[in-house]
């Protein structure tokens, strides 16, 4: 069958019309034109049941394969309008990466830009003021308060001991 | 002729649809996303008690990291969605 891949779709389109069309108008005169006819001609009568089946036959290759060409066809124009969508989602999709790109990137850079202007806030001016500076030298946060801050920072560890 | 309609039939349902065979592509995610969130910050305890101040900006650096995975999440559910959209168009 992939030898009928290299001929032109016009010239097999051409081969299945005729087989087919041969196909009916064979059967057609078999059936209803032929009998009369061989009727009338003693030597060939007995032909008659032959040439229905042989008529039969090629009307049976024409539709096989009239079917096939117009599924094939079918099937290719499938093919090239789902692949011409697919190229299409993967333009949209690659326009999407680089609008949720640049968008992250932003927020990103705006987010560590806010907390270094507030850490430089803090070393900047708020050590700096007197009533922080004897808070400092006054109350130093304890131990078991670091503690449990340093605990509660890495509570994902217990989470991903469990996962292994 | 019975046999004529029932041959025609015959042939006819062979012509079963198939799959179309186009191959789909995973569609790939930015760059920014496939970053992973860093882990949030620890303070070392100094002798004699740790200053306010060293406390207030690990939070505020473990804040920050937050916000930047935060950041991470909403970008992935928004490639996600967008990608779904587009992928679910296709074939209808």
């Amino acid at each position: 069958m992939w030898l009928l891949h290299l001929l032109p779709d016009s010239l097999l389109e051409l081969i299945v019309n005729a087989v087919l069309i041969l196909g009916i108008v064979l059967t057609l005169l078999s059936f209803f034109v032929l009998n009369r006819i061989l009727r009338l001609i003693p030597g060939l009568a007995s032909y008659h049941t032959l040439i229905q089946i042989i008529s039969v036959v090629i009307l049976a290759a024409g539709l096989y394969f009239k079917g096939g060409y117009v599924t094939e066809m079918m099937w290719r124009e499938e093919v090239a309008r789902v692949q011409a969508e697919l190229d299409k989602a993967k333009a949209k999709a690659a326009e999407v990466v680089v609008e949720v790109q640049e968008k992250v990137v932003f927020r990103d850079r705006v987010i560590k830009e806010q907390g270094q202007t507030l850490i430089q806030y803090v070393d900047r001016e708020i050590v700096k003021r007197e009533e922080v500076v004897k808070y400092i030298e006054n109350c130093p946060v304890p131990a078991e308060i670091i503690d449990v801050h340093n605990q509660a920072a890495k509570l994902n560890a217990a989470a991903k001991g469990e996962k292994k | 002729m019975k046999f004529i309609v029932l041959s025609a039939i015959l042939f006819l349902s062979a012509c079963v649809s198939k799959p179309v065979p186009v191959k789909m592509e995973f569609p790939d995610a930015p760059q920014a996303l496939l970053k992973k969130c860093e882990e949030l910050k620890t303070i070392e305890p100094k002798a004699g008690g740790t200053p306010i101040t060293e406390l207030l900006k690990t939070v505020v650096e473990n804040y920050t990291l937050y916000y930047e995975c935060s950041n991470r999440v909403e970008g992935w559910n928004e490639w996600y969605t967008n990608i779904k959209k587009i992928y679910d168009e296709v074939g209808k």
